[in-house]
């Protein structure tokens, strides 16, 4: 994932995205089709996913000209794909809360410790969907750490800057969501 | 080319356990193996050890993955590497996170992937988005609290449904609403691309009517 060469040539990429459309397509086909996955993971649909995406992709497209590189081009699409996760889960859950007539001023959804997705588009069959039926049922901070520290290969510094909370709390994120998913996996060996 | 020198994912820990044991049989078969090590060589060995005894457990778990993919650069590879050959719990810790990483991998390779359409829905946004830039046409506006009306010369009708938090309240979303209803207006209606836009960018549910 943030391997040298790619993160050079997607730094080339977002250098040449304010003036080449040929250079967001390029962009957009080497980290769509993963950012797309970790949406879909988190929130289990793949509609709300494919509009995450170009919602990413809409802010990389304004954001490219501003992009200083004080962090690494996979960090910082990771981090834009995160806050159109979070943004969509809040706008859903007040969508939901007000035609249910709930109290629009009541708590703010914790995105961090709620499970969420519905999973309704998803059918992966057989152990993959056992396994994603496991996943979904983990704490939304915890199933993004485990996603982008063991599935997209950050680094805990990385995943932290992403998230923007404290490296020691990743840590501890992973610890508990490895614990869950093997306790929720029976003890299989994953 | 050292061995630590190769771009190869550890896959498994044989490539570590082979280069402690043949350090050791180096260590004890050469022509000075029966002799006690000199000074010059104990003082090497504590600056070694002190030099590569400082990453710690947590230090080694923060890079585990680029660590397991042999991306590391020296010396901070060397270091975590050295660190393994003494810690079995990192040693476990880097097993496990093979497995996981390998679990996740595989079953994420059974969900449905980014549909082909992807790219040419993203093309049209962005257009309509370039266009919006260009529009500046102004048509009476009121703010109704969470439904913000915009009414044009045409006739038209449009509401937006506010869908997020605050976003009302900021002048700026506002601003940028109006202008893609006014866009909307002048296309002659809202296409669901714009809706999408609306309901993405600005947390506006749109919708839109002759009066
Ligand atoms: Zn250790």
């Amino acid at each position: 994932m943030s391997g040298p060469r790619r993160e050079d040539k997607g730094l080339a990429l977002v250098r040449a995205i304010p003036n080449s459309e040929c250079a967001m397509r390029e962009f957009f086909e080497e980290f769509g089709p993963q950012i797309f996955h970790y949406a879909l993971t988190i929130l289990g649909d793949t509609h709300a996913a494919q509009e995450v995406v170009q919602e990413t992709m809409i802010g990389v497209w304004r954001g490219a000209s501003r992009f200083t590189a004080s962090s690494s081009v996979s960090t910082w699409v990771y981090s834009i794909c995160h806050n159109k996760i979070v943004d969509y889960i809040r706008r859903e859950s007040r969508h939901v809360r007000r035609a249910s007539g709930a109290d629009l001023s009541a708590s703010a959804v914790t995105f961090e410790n709620e499970p969420c997705g519905t999973w309704s588009y998803i059918d992966p069959g057989g152990d993959s969907m056992e396994f994603w039926e496991t996943f979904r049922r983990l704490p939304n901070g915890q199933r993004e750490v485990i996603l982008l520290f063991y599935d997209a290969g950050f680094s805990v510094a990385e995943v932290a800057e992403i998230l923007e909370i404290p490296a020691g709390t990743v840590r501890s994120r992973l610890h508990a969501g490895k614990q869950r998913l093997r306790v929720l996996l029976k003890g299989g060996s994953l | 080319m050292t061995t630590r020198d190769r771009r190869e994912p550890i896959t498994h820990l044989t490539d570590l356990e082979k280069m402690r044991t043949h350090d050791s049989r180096r260590a004890s078969s050469g022509p000075n193996a029966h002799r006690t090590p000199g000074k010059k060589a104990r003082v090497m060995k504590r600056v070694v050890e002190s030099v590569w005894a400082q990453m710690s457990c947590a230090e080694v778990l923060g890079i585990m993955p680029p660590l397991a993919r042999c991306e590391l650069r020296s010396p901070e590879q060397d270091r975590a590497l050295f660190h393994l050959a003494s810690c079995p719990a990192c040693r476990r810790e880097l097993a496990e996170y093979v497995n996981i990483s390998n679990a996740i991998k595989s079953h994420r390779a059974a969900l449905p992937g980014l549909p082909p359409s992807a790219w040419s829905n993203l093309r049209e946004t962005m257009e309509t988005s370039r266009h919006l830039e260009e529009v500046s046409h102004t048509p009476d506006r009121h703010d109704l609290g969470q439904v913000i009306v915009a009414r044009a010369p045409s006739g038209h009708t449009v509401t937006g449904d506010q869908v997020s938090e605050h976003e009302h309240t900021d002048p700026v979303l506002v601003n940028r609403f109006l202008d893609a209803v006014t866009a909307a207006l002048l296309l002659g209606g809202v296409p669901p691309v714009l809706a999408g836009v609306c309901r993405g960018t600005l947390g506006l549910a749109i919708s839109t009517e002759t009066v």
